[in-house]
């Protein structure tokens, strides 16, 4: 763990950002495979996700605007403005089409890059959306529900839309931060809390949905929540040593309490305990969930998101100021040696025996599925197991530790010049010259 | 193309004099900290002679006096000084994440914020392993040192190098630094400092540091990370998990809503009847 770095001062706007961006793209790749998957009866849920997208996503570009220092230079992140003062001077968009091109500012081996970009595609998408959903009349409309064109459109959506929730967490991961820099789980994480949050508003939302649509959203929120249940506990792993002292602070005990105990048992005893959808009563309408547990269980979803948002951005800062001597020494041993890892293994144990277990009484899984369920569950198991044994946080001790260079900066030869630098505005050097004859 | 260059830091000649802070101060116009408040002075840190305490938007040098407790003689303190400064590394995090591209890479090799073009995003910040880079209050964008841009190009040293008055922070291209520090580093070891080293003169850290250091302790022990990380190589591990776990949720969504398609038109005829039972709602 690096206690040297400095804290970059994330607050509420970019909380505000990450949970409300997981919101909208949650909303909007359920929409989209509800589309692809479903029947025609589902669409109300679609409509809805499409609604709520585009809005949501809206007020994340002002969050995002507003906590940048100098919000007036957002367009930086998007375009060069002094290549695009070029291409305007070459009569853009009568002409100069390909500097407009190189005007674009894009780093993909930089998550926030990548993620600015992103966040406009998806507001272009989420917007056609919005509009066909609105007018599912019009041309545009019907356009956007044709097989081919509708269809490649909705998958692309879908692509974008995981694109959002997942890489606000690599973005931290892509730091030196304590805790943040540690884990390559915290994407996945955030994927599967903006699925499960993005489901929570739709059914919290959507009462005039049919009920064999809701059952059916039901059970696919059943499924989030198991799935981010099983990423949760491995992103606990992956932290290995940073565990312990995670857990000393405010922000790591609600990471840890809120997010696994309101965020996921809660929701999912909700949804389990009573009137189980068995194989043949999820169709039938009225085998749901009664509406008040679901809509517990929702709130519970949602309120557990935020915080897991809110925890995971200020705890960095927390535990630079909590353990500012801290040495690498201190977190290098296995998690398993600690009572955190030990709760840790026993807690993931016990869910991963009793998990496939409640869904093949309540559900009457066929004995293929109860299988399928028991191989995830040991899956996780194992993952969580290895994780605990390794030494080093965040390295697994036996499979993939992928960590391939893609930066241009790392294969440059070492010496005076551009580098990554050839995308990074070379046009114009601005500097501050104290020297008296030294101009630009 | 002009050979890069760059610090070389003799921590075990530095007297903490501060001749080098001053002179960045005076020569990029940096004003004084100041304290809790932007009206109030700056405070003494009082239970130091280190008074700078961190880098900040200000301080683009920062010495170090690391304290360390003697078991053995008249005094009972000993002091490692330290000059720090960026590193202008060779793989600069600060710069690889940077998304307005604000960053640059000099043809000295040195690493420079372009500041029209900076944002103010922060991710600078939360990327270089050394807690270098700060933001201006006043300005609201990233500041670091420059290695003294305008002087180079004007084939002057960089100020604090020049006001050195020990020769702890030599300017010159890597390959005479280099060849320099492993003399240094050799002397001492004949002198019987078994502990010098050479950090980040090689390519271990960050693929090379161009400021780099001799130091007579571990890297921790001056606030140095022996182990920084270069922010990209977790994106690729990172994303791999997500997909994945997009994937899962794919199928999820998938398993839900196609429980549907197994059942016979006539079911479905049944349901496009008018809503019966009496939680059922109209369609929207
Ligand atoms: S020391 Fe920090 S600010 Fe300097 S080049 Fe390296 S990462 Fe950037």
């Amino acid at each position: 763990m690096n206690v040297f770095v400095h804290d970059p001062a994330w607050g509420w706007w970019i909380i505000g950002y990450f949970f409300l961006g997981g919101l909208a793209a949650g909303c909007y790749f359920v929409a989209t495979l509800v589309e692809l998957f479903g029947h025609e009866e589902d669409r109300p849920i679609a409509r809805l996700g499409y609604r709520l997208a585009f809005p949501l996503i809206c007020v994340c570009a002002v969050f995002l605007i507003a906590d940048l220092d100098r919000p007036e230079r957002f367009l930086h992140m998007v375009l060069q403005s002094e290549v695009m003062d070029e291409a305007l001077e070459q009569g853009w968009p009568r002409g100069g089409w390909g500097t407009m091109a190189q005007a674009v500012m894009l780093k993909w081996w930089s998550p926030m890059s990548l993620g600015a970009q992103a966040v406009g595609i998806f507001g272009l998408c989420s917007f056609l959306s919005f509009l066909a959903s609105a007018w599912p009349g019009s041309w545009f409309g019907r356009l956007l529900s044709t097989r081919i064109l509708g269809g490649f459109f909705k998958l692309l959506g879908s692509v974008v839309g995981f694109f959002i929730a997942a890489y606000t967490g690599a973005l931290l991961t892509a730091t030196n931060q304590p805790l943040w820099s540690v884990s390559d789980w915290i994407s996945p994480l955030f994927l599967t809390s903006a699925a499960s949050t993005g489901i929570a508003l739709l059914l919290l939302l959507g009462r005039r949905i049919p009920h064999e649509s809701r059952a059916r959203l039901e059970r696919a929120d059943l499924w989030v929540l198991g799935l981010e249940l099983f990423v949760f506990l491995i992103f606990l792993a992956s932290l290995g040593g940073v565990l312990p002292l995670a857990l000393q602070t405010l922000e790591g005990m609600l990471l840890v309490g809120v997010t696994l105990v309101i965020g996921l048992l809660v929701p999912l005893w909700l949804h389990l305990s009573v009137h189980p959808p068995t194989r043949a009563a999820a169709t039938s309408t009225d085998e749901t969930t009664p509406e008040s547990r679901v809509s517990l269980a929702a709130v519970c979803a949602l309120g557990s998101g935020f915080i897991l948002r809110f925890s995971i951005v200020r705890i960095a800062p927390a535990l630079l100021h909590r353990f500012p001597e801290v040495k690498p020494s201190d977190v290098e041993f296995p998690l398993w040696q600690t009572n955190a890892g030990k709760a840790l293994l026993v807690v993931t144990l016990l869910l991963a025996a009793l998990i496939p277990n409640l869904l093949m009484r309540k559900w009457r899984l066929s004995s293929g599925q109860t299988a399928l369920a028991g191989a995830v569950s040991i899956l996780v198991l194992a993952g969580v197991a290895n994780y605990s044994a390794s030494p080093s946080p965040g390295t697994p001790v036996i499979g993939p530790d992928i960590r391939v260079r893609i930066s241009p900066e790392e294969g440059r030869e070492r010496g005076g010049g551009p580098g990554a630098s050839n995308i990074n505005r070379p046009k114009k050097f601005f500097f501050h010259s104290q020297v008296e004859q030294a101009t630009q | 193309m002009p050979e890069p260059k760059g610090f070389f830091t003799d921590t075990t000649v530095c007297i903490g004099c501060k001749a080098c802070q001053v002179a960045c101060h005076q020569w990029n116009d940096l004003p004084a900290g100041h304290g809790r408040s932007r009206s109030e002075l700056p405070v003494l840190s009082g239970n130091s002679y280190d008074n700078t305490g961190s880098f900040s938007d200000v301080n683009w040098r920062h010495v170090k006096f690391i304290e360390q407790p003697l078991t053995q003689g008249p005094n009972r303190v000993a002091w490692l000084m330290m000059s720090d400064v960026c590193k202008h590394c060779v793989n600069a995090p600060c710069l690889e994440v940077c998304p307005t591209g604000a960053i640059l890479r000099t043809e000295f090799d040195s690493v420079f914020i372009s500041e029209p073009a900076c944002n103010g995003c922060r991710d600078c910040v939360s990327a270089c392993p050394f807690g270098v880079i700060h933001m201006s209050e006043s300005r609201g964008v990233a500041q670091k040192c420059t290695l003294c841009y305008d002087r180079l190009k004007n084939e002057m040293v960089p100020a604090c190098a020049q006001a050195c008055p020990t020769n702890s922070i030599q300017f010159d291209t890597i390959a005479n630094l280099k060849r320099r520090a492993e003399q240094r580093v050799s002397q001492l070891h004949r002198e019987g400092v078994r502990a010098a080293h050479l950090y980040g003169a090689d390519d271990k850290v960050l693929g090379g540091l161009n400021s780099f250091y001799l130091l007579v302790d571990k890297p921790e022990v001056y606030g140095l990370p022996s182990n920084p990380k270069v922010p990209s190589r977790s994106v690729v591990q990172s994303s791999f998990w997500g997909i994945m776990t997009a994937i899962m949720t794919g199928l999820g969504m998938l398993f839900a809503f196609r429980s549907r398609t197994t059942r016979s038109p006539l079911d479905r005829a049944e349901t496009q009847k008018p809503a019966a039972g009496a939680k059922e709602r109209p369609i929207t």
